[in-house]
């Protein structure tokens, strides 16, 4: 359901898929992650997914205006994941509160690969 | 020449010094954190992940430059805090990586090194955003590699390295536009200099030690206690938001330049935060009302505060005891924390041990009361006042004392927000999602949410008879109650206790917090946790002493 908001002159109505693109973006410019993964494949390699599908690996459900957000990510072989993710978290958080003006109730992250770059 | 190598020992010394200088300049560098999340904490998590790679290298017990970059590394990736934290732990893994073998650098493999921390740093991230601390390693590298081809030693490359992250680090503002708006360096950047500048000091033989500088120079406003009253040149703190239309920032922080120093002038077009130490706070007013409209005006003697500070801080020396303190209703804490707080905590609790989990919890001012002596306004305020900063979270953890804290907040001039802790386990909750560093919004919001997560109970006594539903209550009937009925009726704790959390138990619960209070023993405490454990193994059970009157226990549920 997208989340409406009212005004004197009339009302605004934000699609789960603005929501959806800006959290991935705002994901894939987070240090640690090198992609999305599509939701789609759940088990097997995970598929990193282009630029063109932001929002692809992220689902969004918003309820009363309240919005709920899965992240499917691919991240960087070497890294802290749990720091990583919580970056994430904040980072989404952030992003899409600010430009939305939408309450964000939780932003989950699942990591669906590492990637491990050539040697180094 | 001597330096012309660089050996374990230098390079973990480097490390150390490093690390203190950072820890020194750490509020200096969160005070410039708006990207990506303005939350402040740039500097404390690239503080902390720094910490963590030199505990690693102290444990080194062989000094080959291979074992100690190996060491940083590790330190590092395990101890990495925040998103400048994660990327300083990736230079650092690049580092160590191209130092695996090697007994000492030249300062070529020194900047090979350098170079190897940045392609590092860059492979974790799918799309880099410019004018962060990334940019900043870059140019760092860069400049490092010059020098090394023009034949440098160690000191002259890491000389090299630092001036090319100082000019990179000026440029940030260009790159990212929400830098320039905000009239801020990079944070992660600024971090980076910093710990390039406390390496630096260490090869020229001057290894920095934690705590150097006792008063380290924090344009927060935060002053140390050892300083002394004739530091302060400038006495009042002066701090105030201007709201206006395209607003210049710059222009704004030229003309209050030469009113006083510790000077920080930052935001967007809409709204500047103006912060300043001056001797006189009216010209600073005069000067933004040109800009503006002015908001939440704030003027602190700075003498003032810091002899409150010294007398508290003597006080709580003089006796441990609080019981002065308590007299009037607030307890001051011992070891009053002069460390910048971007919002305090004051909470009502009653009972020794809460106290103390209270505290542990971060909370800076306990203000006594709870049931059946619920503080008054006048109570709360002076806890409120004896807070260590202008904005304070205050936790009630009653329902009956709410109504008393939102009547606190006006009529204190700081800044408070009520985050409505029911009872005492539901504040503990919110309070475990509470950061010091995190501003008082961001703290609310959070420690509600925590809050709301939580379910919780209290095991009292009846009062007198009553009647609830199809039960008759008398006169010492012990009560299970969740927190908007009563569940269970006994006549002993323990049991009682047992068929609450039942009651309060729900698919997802893993975790269980027990408080007993002051007529119950530990003993008896453990053994009712040890028969629920039999009954549901699953869960995580902790028993604390609470010491509170009239409830036998509190319990929380998540």
């Amino acid at each position: 359901m997208p989340a409406e908001y009212k005004t004197d002159s009339g009302k605004i109505v934000i699609a789960e898929e603005v929501v959806a693109t800006i959290a991935g973006v705002a994901a894939t410019e987070c240090y640690g992650i090198v992609g999305m993964a599509s939701r789609k494949i759940t088990d097997g390699i995970a598929e990193l997914l282009g630029r063109e599908s932001l929002s692809k690996g992220v689902e969004v459900t918003i309820d009363d205006s309240r919005v709920a957000i899965s992240m499917y990510i691919v991240v960087g072989y070497g890294t802290k994941i749990s720091e990583v993710a919580k970056n994430v978290i904040d980072q989404v958080r952030y992003k899409v509160e600010s430009e939305t003006g939408l309450n964000v109730r939780k932003v989950d992250i699942r990591i669906q690969g590492v990637k491990v770059s050539s040697p180094d | 020449m001597a330096q012309d190598t660089l050996t374990g020992e230098m390079l973990r010394n480097c490390m150390r010094s490093a690390a203190a200088v950072l820890e020194e300049q750490k509020a200096a560098v969160n005070a410039l954190n708006v990207f990506p999340v303005p939350d402040g904490d740039t500097g404390t998590n690239m503080s902390l992940t720094m910490q963590a790679a030199v505990r690693e290298a102290d444990r080194c017990a062989t000094l080959g430059v291979s074992d100690v970059g190996r060491a940083i590394s590790l330190g590092s990736l395990m101890g990495a805090r925040g998103n400048s934290g994660v990327i300083l732990s990736q230079l650092f893994r690049g580092l160590g990586k191209s130092m695996e073998g090697r007994s000492e650098l030249s300062p070529v493999d020194l900047a090979r090194a350098f170079q190897n921390g940045v392609e590092t740093a860059y492979k974790a991230v799918m799309r880099p955003v410019e004018g962060t601390i990334l940019t900043v390693a870059r140019e760092m590298s860069r400049s490092a590699a010059r020098a090394a081809r023009d034949g440098a030693t160690i000191k002259d490359v890491l000389e090299a390295a630092k001036a090319g992250a100082e000019v990179a680090l000026v440029k940030t503002p260009d790159l990212l536009p929400v830098l320039k708006h905000a009239g801020v360096v990079d944070a992660g950047g600024k971090g980076l200099v910093v710990i390039l500048d406390g390496m630096l000091q260490a090869v020229e033989g001057h290894v920095v030690e934690p705590g150097r500088l006792a008063a380290a120079e924090e344009p927060g406003g935060a002053f140390h206690i050892t300083a002394e009253i004739e530091e302060i040149t400038f006495t009042y703190d002066t701090q105030l938001l201007v709201s206006a239309s395209g607003l210049e920032l710059d222009e704004l922080r030229e003309q209050l330049q030469p009113l006083g120093d510790s000077m920080l002038v930052v935001g967007t077009p809409e709204l500047a935060k103006v912060h300043i130490h001056t001797n006189n706070p009216g010209l600073v007013l005069e000067t933004c009302l040109k800009y503006g409209d002015l908001r939440e005006v704030g003027v602190e003697n700075m003498r003032q505060q810091f002899e409150a500070l010294k007398a508290a801080r003597m006080a709580s020396e003089a006796s441990q005891q609080a019981l002065a303190g308590a007299a009037q209703g607030v307890v001051d804490l011992p070891g009053l924390e002069v460390e910048r707080k971007e919002a305090a905590v004051v909470a009502v609790a009653v009972g020794e041990g809460l106290g103390h989990i209270f505290r542990s919890l971060g909370v800076d001012v306990l203000v006594n009361g709870g049931q059946t002596m619920n503080p008054s306004t006048e109570e709360l305020v002076n806890g409120i006042a004896a807070a260590p900063c202008q904005k304070v979270i205050l936790l009630p953890n009653n329902t009956n004392i709410i109504m008393a804290a939102k009547q606190a907040i006006e009529l204190t001039d700081r800044q408070v927000e009520v985050v409505p802790s029911p009872n005492i386990p539901k504040g503990i909750a919110a309070l475990l999602a509470y950061n010091p560093q995190a501003d008082l919004e961001v703290n609310c919001s959070r420690m509600v949410r925590a809050m709301d997560q939580t379910r919780s109970g209290e095991v009292t006594f009846a009062v007198r008879k009553a009647r609830h539903g199809d039960v008759e209550i008398s006169e010492g009937d012990v009560l299970g109650i969740t927190e908007d009925e009563i569940v269970a009726v006994g006549t002993d704790p323990s049991t009682v206790l047992g068929i609450l959390l039942e009651r309060l138990l729900g698919q997802n619960s893993e975790f269980v917090s027990i408080f007993f209070g002051e007529d119950v023993t530990a003993e008896e405490a453990e053994a009712a946790a040890a028969v629920i454990q039999d009954r549901h193994p699953e869960l995580e059970i902790e028993v604390h002493h609470g010491g509170q009157p009239l409830f036998y226990y509190l319990v929380s549920v998540e």
